[in-house]
């Protein structure tokens, strides 16, 4: 008895599901003039500060339109950066709620959403490094690509005559990237890494790795990790003794203890302006997250380029003018979307004063 | 004389410093019901553990048909030798049929296996309205029959039956030791019983060993001698009689 | 139609690999989680093969199953010594194993990045490009193992590894070798994950090692248990209903601030409910 009611239960719920995705129509967008851009971020799980993040951001300029000539709708789905809950989520929005554009946020959703997207022709802009996510010709990526990150770095060592670099690493996508990045504009360069360690994300001990990081004698050691293990190992590299100098890309910006690396300089993929800065501050009274002002400059520009179309665009109308943004003011600084469809920021230079990231360049 | 199908001959089992087995042999001829009784901790049933190789034996040696044979539980089966464990152990959530079949694992053939499985049912009748009853649906008396039934699938030279009687009503324990007399009778299967129910087996036994401390202190041909007298008090209240 | 055709496929997958780990933990007794690996292992066959060869998916598939069953072979060996909670530890140890082979071997399986670009199959020049076709498709293969999983269960072999459940020291004692039994269903259901993950694979068309963590692990074994442990018809339920209900709660409304963290309250709640009500599970025969 109490069988057949579970049962009974489950096929009500799958009863539902049907008839919403077969009877629960919304009104015809094409004619109400309404985009719908759908959101897939993690909104639960460890990531969720980050797709919080991404929210916020786009939630803040969506409120910032004046009068526009279509109406704008924002529809989040959650994916806990899961990839079968990204392909339920982009299926979603496509085939129920009838977006117009998509965003994904990390490289992992993006490629995953890349594809569907492209076979669905829905515009897709990404908030990931991997370039792949930009391929065909719906996708889209807006990041501070690696390689420009890496450019900077490079630069900056070269400027300091530092010729000996030691880099701990861990094993995840974003960092192995940029890593990558670093040791191919390193070539040629007269810069040498004298030592590199692996490390695991998840792990706590990083005491042995830290050990051997002393060989090489490095003249600055660039920490690819982030929270919690960055902190971790600022705290173990303080405990061995280690008073070398500590560098990073991206991770000083996103840690809470940032007297464990006060006065180091480290590069951040491009830095937002003041104005985004207060206005997402004031919204939400915390500091911007990672990607959360790229996920503002996707809204405006998605607006931007459906509002120059003089009639209701559809995707391919809105893709081919994302393909000819030049100079677009946006929260990253002045952006163009590059010929592999990579939305360009410039990435800077900064250091930690006090306890705050300062940009020196 | 009846021919010896199995024998232990001096074998001695260690569990870490105890002695379980201590230099015990002991002999199974054909067509005899054996009697193996002894206090508490006496090693009875270590005896038949030995033979499946589920004691680790130090030293000693098992035979089959007056040959060594390496004691280890599937080449027993292969031989002949099938055991019905204290407890019954039968699988609960498997029907009577299903039962039955598990302990035919040397019966590869389908019409032999459904032959065995008539004979079988031939003995047990009660059975044969049960075949799609689950085990833990059967009584405790149900339940040793089964176990008994499905020693016999192999259709065993040889049956080792370890407390055949234990948590049985009186009753219910004598159906059981009767049952005994008749595998013996109509298929001439040795069995060596293990019990506490002492006066019943001695009565129907045709040779009788008693453990103590792990040896075998009495090895007595005319097991219902034990009856009268006090030799077995005294092993049962400790005492060596060598 | 192509989010049900989607929801259809994910459904399928999680059957298919719920029921293979169904074979180990449900019928056999033995509390396996190891299964993801075996997953991960037809995932990434399929991935490789797809995105560095010319082979083609029904070839990747086969090539799944053997990597699948070598290596189940391989650790079947180890893990048949032994029982009850030292299984299940030495089967997460090679859960872990395998995971980080995914994510360290960087130049075969792309590691932290993953496998993008995975094609979907192609059959006589037909692409199972669309949802619906990918669900036909996915369809068929489960059909297949569940009648394996099926006549397995009810065969001979079956009755042993039931058995092997109930009370594998009796069963030695009747002459059974059960180890050989313990890995003989291993293998098998290690073939049948790999399958699935051949096709989750080619159907998300980019896997990374994320997919294929110890956790997943605990998640097919939720499906199993709320299922009900050894029965196929409870492994799919359990699969459907796990996937489903999230799925069903994107579609209550909720204030959009809140409604992921409710989504995850209410899904965890339910599924309590389930097991207070339910313990043994929707349709199980036993309680693990």
């Amino acid at each position: 008895m109490k069988t057949k009611w579970i049962i009974g239960i489950i096929a009500a719920v799958i009863l539902v599901i049907v008839g919403i995705a077969l009877f629960d129509r919304s009104p015809d967008q094409a004619e109400a003039g309404l985009i719908k851009i759908g959101v897939v971020a993690p909104l639960t799980g460890d990531t969720a500060f980050l797709g919080e993040g991404v929210r916020e951001a786009m939630l803040l300029a969506k409120e910032q339109l004046g009068d526009t000539e279509y109406q704008y709708e924002l529809i989040f789905e959650d994916d806990q950066l899961d990839p079968k809950m990204t392909a339920s989520a982009t299926n979603k929005l496509i085939d129920i709620d009838g977006v117009d554009v998509l965003v994904s946020f990390s490289s992992g959703s993006g490629n995953v959403v890349a594809p569907i997207a492209e076979r669905n022709e829905i515009v897709h802009l990404g908030i990931a490094s991997d370039p792949n996510v930009a391929n065909g010709f719906y996708n889209f990526i807006h990041w501070t690509p690696p390689a420009e990150e890496a450019r900077v770095f490079v630069e900056e060592l070269e400027k300091r005559n530092i010729s000996r670099l030691g880099m701990i690493v861990p094993n995840q996508q974003g960092a192995v990237a940029v890593a990558d990045a670093v040791k191919e504009r390193l070539e040629g360069t007269d810069i040498e890494i004298v030592n590199e360690q692996t490390i695991n994300a998840g792990d706590t001990d990083f005491r042995t790795a830290v050990n051997k990081a002393k060989d090489g004698n490095p003249e600055i050691y660039l920490l690819f990790a982030f929270t919690p293990e960055l902190e971790i190992l600022g705290r173990q590299m303080k405990e061995a003794g280690i008073t070398t100098p500590l560098t990073s890309i991206e991770a000083f910006e996103l840690t809470e203890e940032r007297d464990l690396f006060e006065g180091y300089w480290y590069v951040n993929a491009a830095e937002p302006t003041n104005e985004f800065n207060q206005a997402f501050n004031s919204r939400t009274g915390k500091n911007q997250t990672l990607g959360a002002p790229n996920a503002y400059d996707i809204f405006n520009l998605v607006v931007s380029v459906t509002e120059d179309e003089p009639q209701r665009p559809t995707p391919k109308d809105i893709a081919e003018g994302l393909k000819d943004v030049e100079n677009f003011n946006g929260a990253l600084g002045n952006l163009s979307v590059g010929e592999n469809d990579i939305i360009l920021s410039p990435a800077a230079v900064r250091i930690i004063q006090n306890g705050q990231p300062v940009t020196i360049k | 004389m009846k021919g010896t199908l199995l024998q232990l001959v001096g074998v001695s089992v260690h569990y870490g410093g105890v002695k379980a087995l201590d230099e015990a042999s002991i002999e199974i001829g054909e067509g005899q019901i054996v009697a193996l009784i002894g206090p508490n901790g006496a090693g009875k049933s270590t005896v038949i553990k030995s033979v499946f190789g589920l004691a680790p034996i130090q030293s000693g040696h098992i035979l089959w048909h007056e040959k060594e044979i390496e004691p280890v539980s599937y080449k027993m089966v292969q031989q002949g030798v099938a055991y019905v464990p204290q407890g019954r152990q039968i699988f609960s959530n498997l029907t009577v049929q299903d039962n039955l079949e598990i302990g035919g694992v040397v019966i590869k053939d389908k019409k032999i296996m459904r032959s065995r499985i008539a004979d079988v049912l031939d003995m047990f009748p009660d059975l044969k309205n049960k075949l799609s009853a689950k085990g833990r649906e059967l009584s405790g008396g149900q339940q040793q029959m089964l176990a008994l039934a499905r020693g016999l699938i192999t259709d065993p030279k040889v049956l080792m039956l370890d407390e055949p009687s234990l948590g049985l009503a009186p009753k219910i324990a004598k159906e059981v030791f009767e049952k005994i007399i008749e595998i013996k009778e109509r298929r001439n299967t040795a069995i060596l019983v293990v019990e506490h129910n002492i006066r019943p087996l001695l009565e129907v036994a045709d040779r009788v060993f008693v453990l103590a401390r792990g040896k075998v202190v009495i090895d007595e041909p005319n097991p219902k001698s034990l009856l009268e007298g006090a030799r077995l008090e005294r092993v049962f209240l400790g005492e060596r009689i060598l | 139609m192509a989010y049900l055709a989607h929801l259809g496929i994910l459904i399928s997958i999680f059957v298919m690999l719920s029921m293979s780990l169904n074979l180990v933990v449900g019928y056999t007794g033995l509390l396996s989680v190891t299964h993801v690996a075996f997953f991960g292992i037809g995932a990434y066959a399929t991935a490789i093969l797809l995105t560095m060869t010319d082979i083609g998916f029904f070839t990747s598939v086969v090539v799944g199953i053997i990597a699948a069953l070598t290596s189940s072979f391989l650790i079947g060996l180890i893990l048949s010594k032994f029982d009850d909670d030292f299984y299940a530890l030495a089967s997460l140890g090679f859960n872990i194993i395998v995971f980080s082979i995914f994510l360290n071997l960087q130049s075969v399986t792309g590691g932290p990045f993953g496998i993008s670009g995975i094609d979907r199959p192609e059959l006589f020049g037909f692409i199972f490009t669309s949802n619906v076709s990918f669900l036909a498709l996915t369809l068929i293969a489960l059909v297949a193992l569940y009648f394996l999983s099926h006549f397995i269960v009810n065969s001979s072999f079956g009755r042993v590894i039931k058995a092997i459940r109930d009370d594998e020291k009796a069963l030695q004692i009747f002459g059974y070798r059960t180890h050989y039994y313990k890995l003989t269903i291993f293998m098998i259901s290690a073939g049948m994950a790999a399958v699935a993950g051949s096709f989750f694979a080619s159907y998300i068309t980019f896997i990374d090692p994320s997919s294929f963590a110890a956790t997943e692990s605990v998640f097919i074994l939720s499906m199993v248990i709320l299922g009900g442990l050894a029965d196929n018809k409870g492994a799919a339920l359990g699969a459907a209903t796990i996937i489903l209900l999230p799925e069903f709660l994107r579609f209550v409304g909720m204030p959009s601030d809140i409604a992921a963290q409710m989504r995850q309250v209410i899904y965890g709640l339910l599924l309590i409910v389930l097991m207070i009500y339910r313990p043994q599970g929707f349709l199980g025969k036993y309680r693990l």
